[in-house]
């Protein structure tokens, strides 16, 4: 219990996604101007984050088992690009209020680096299949908070003053940096509350 | 004549005018990411290139045989095969920066630099201007990175290059007669070293370099009145064709 | 029959292309592998090398030794002559971010020949300057049970810790003497 109460602050706050791997930053860059869709497009990363996972890690064994291990990258982008059009007729039919909220965002989640990258980390760290679903939480939640906190420093950047040549992307990437460099601040705290 | 001058264009464009991480802003997760040392985006820069090359090429030539429904699909297949057969090479020739690009190397998969070279040129253009099209833009790519590099690297750890060895002895075990880059704060003389600022090869350093140095090159264009790019519009994002909720994501078309 | 037609394409082009990109990862899986196998054991024994730089070859496969409740591995390291020289320990302990895989050559007088990081994912500039021969090299020679200086006077058998990464340097330090005391019990089998 411990070890995946670790694991999700890890997610969400010493290893995040965003801020500290550097994993889905054009959502993170281009869907953060308004925090409502800001906590879309992260409720929809986390979601669609646990069913990959979820649907990966049986494919992977199966992989591993025939020795074909060289086929994971292909193999899991297919398995997300078929999933992500598959939960949206899935919304669409049976869920419309989950559709009309989050189905705006799932074409956008095959070619979304945190989502296959997230796939590929939990295999690459050898977690059972209890633990990858446990840090894809973790990884999703990070996302979440990333994307709301970041959209609220963005709707106070609208009304500051910047100079000219730093209008625009510029200035959205040096207050990211501010943020990143805020969670820093949280790095040892798993191995101070003594979690792992 | 006019081929030649064309195709000399093709290639220039990708490493100013239409830089995919200054300009376009694509592939922003690797460009952060792996820009701790100059090595290491070299390493990313080749691995990418190659890639884009090899993509483009495929892409080009196959472009009137794919059906256009199943396209984006078959160029899914199609670059994630060419993805994994470098990240096995790499693995094989050049095992230390296949461990400090780590997850990053299958992850070119989702660089938005190749899927939207894919789908805006190598899926209309010859084979020919296709290669060249991918090797400009592959060196615009490892040229974005090495400068972000060189800064992260200088400030940061007050090295550069360090590690050159370990990507060299790909052709032979002592070509560079035991360089491994330069130690800039051992050339200081003791009693003025200062610790390098290691905050620009941590996350957050990255964030602030990349955005100087975008705002910088927004500078240079402005000054030679090049066309101006609208960041983070739909028509560079490559699930654009699939896309249907443009305006509800608050980005413009 | 149109209609099937229409369907019938697109799947049949999409197949091929799959099998198309399968076999060229088949047939590169199949030049790399070896390679990349071989590459592990070169790791290896280069790893080896620094932490005891005098041996001659090392036991083939690792063997399990328990301490508490962890079971680390180690290597048996054999001399020009075939005799015994020392062990190599693979230990790791808890840094500030992640566990610390240790590397450490044990002599059999009971010294440390060498200690090499194996894995390490601490702090860039702080606890990452662990790897530094300079500080590693500070075991060199000890014995027993190190202890950690921070300045003033130095005690009997301890190394200085790094500026401003006392976690990552206590995580190497005890790494190193879970080997010490790993290579009491091996001692202690043998008497």
């Amino acid at each position: 219990m411990k070890y995946f109460i670790g694991l999700i602050i890890m997610g969400i706050l010493t290893e995040n996604f965003v801020l500290a791997k550097f994993l889905g930053i054009c959502p993170f860059l281009g869907v953060s101007k308004k925090i409502d869709t800001a906590a879309g497009m992260g409720a929809a990363v986390t979601f669609v984050l646990l069913l990959s996972t979820a649907t990966t890690h049986p494919v992977n064994i199966l992989l591993e088992k025939y020795n074909m291990a060289y086929l994971q990258t292909l193999v899991f982008i297919l398995m997300i690009a078929a999933l992500v059009q598959l939960i949206e007729i899935a919304l669409k039919k049976y869920m419309k209020s989950l559709y009309n909220s989050l189905g705006v965002y799932l074409p956008l989640m095959t070619t979304n680096c945190a989502v296959l990258g997230c796939v590929i980390l939990n295999i690459e760290s050898g977690y059972s299949f209890g633990a990858a679903m446990v840090n894809a939480l973790g990884a999703g939640l990070g996302f979440l908070l990333a994307m709301v906190m970041f959209a609220g420093v963005r709707t106070r950047l609208e009304s500051a003053e910047i100079p000219k040549f730093l209008k625009g992307l510029p200035i959205t990437l040096v207050s990211a940096s501010l943020v990143s460099l805020s969670f820093l601040g949280f790095s040892g705290i798993i191995e101070g509350m003594k979690l792992v | 004549m006019a081929e030649k001058k064309s195709l000399g264009k093709t290639f220039t464009k990708g490493i100013l005018i239409e830089n995919p991480v200054f300009r376009l802003v694509l592939g922003t997760c690797p460009t952060l990411a792996v820009s701790t040392s100059v090595v290491n985006a070299l390493g990313m820069g080749i691995a990418t290139m190659m890639v884009l090359i090899c993509s483009n090429v495929a892409i080009s030539a196959l472009r009137k045989v794919i059906p256009d429904k199943v396209r984006i699909p078959a160029f899914v297949v199609i670059i994630a095969s060419f993805v994994s057969v470098v990240q096995m090479l790499m693995k094989a020739f050049v095992p230390a920066i296949n461990d400090a690009l780590g997850v990053f190397l299958p992850l070119i998969v989702v660089n938005c630099v190749i899927f939207g070279r894919a789908e805006s040129f190598a899926n209309k253009n010859p084979v020919l201007a296709s290669a060249v099209d991918g090797f400009g833009m592959g060196t615009g790519f490892t040229a974005a990175l090495l400068s972000m590099a060189l800064v992260r690297e200088i400030l940061g750890a007050g090295t550069v290059g360090a590690g050159t060895g370990s990507l060299m002895r790909l052709f032979g075990d002592n070509v560079l007669n035991g360089w491994d880059g330069i130690d800039l704060m051992g050339k200081i003389p003791a009693g003025l070293q200062l610790a390098p600022i290691a905050i620009f090869i941590l996350p957050a350093g990255g964030f602030f370099v990349f955005g100087l140095l975008i705002a910088l090159t927004n500078k240079i264009t402005a000054e030679k009145r090049l066309p101006e790019y609208e960041l983070h519009d739909c028509a560079h994002c490559p699930m654009s064709a699939m896309c249907r909720h443009k305006e509800d994501l608050g980005v413009r078309d | 029959m149109k209609n099937t037609k229409e369907i019938l394409i697109p799947v049949i082009s999409l197949l091929i292309i799959c099998v198309a990109g399968t076999v060229l990862m088949a047939f590169t899986d199949g030049i790399t592998k070896d390679r990349i196998a071989e590459n592990a054991v070169i790791e290896e024994r280069e790893n080896q090398k620094t932490v005891m730089p005098d041996a001659e070859n090392f036991s083939e496969e690792p063997l399990d030794i328990s301490f508490g409740d962890t079971v680390y591995t180690y290597k048996t390291a054999f001399g020009k002559s075939g005799d015994i020289m020392g062990y190599v320990f693979k230990t790791w302990a808890k840094g500030y971010s992640g566990s610390i895989i240790v590397m450490t050559g044990v002599l059999t007088d009971g010294t440390v020949s060498g200690v090499n990081i194996l894995q390490i994912t601490e702090t860039p500039g702080l606890g990452m300057n662990a790897k530094n021969e300079n500080f590693l090299k500070q075991y060199f020679g000890l014995s027993g049970k190190i202890n950690m200086s921070a300045g003033g006077i130095k005690p009997e058998n301890s190394i200085d810790i790094l500026t401003g990464a006392t976690i990552t340097s206590k995580a190497v330090t005890d790494a190193v003497n879970t080997a010490l005391e790993l290579f009491g019990q091996i001692e202690r089998g043998q008497k």
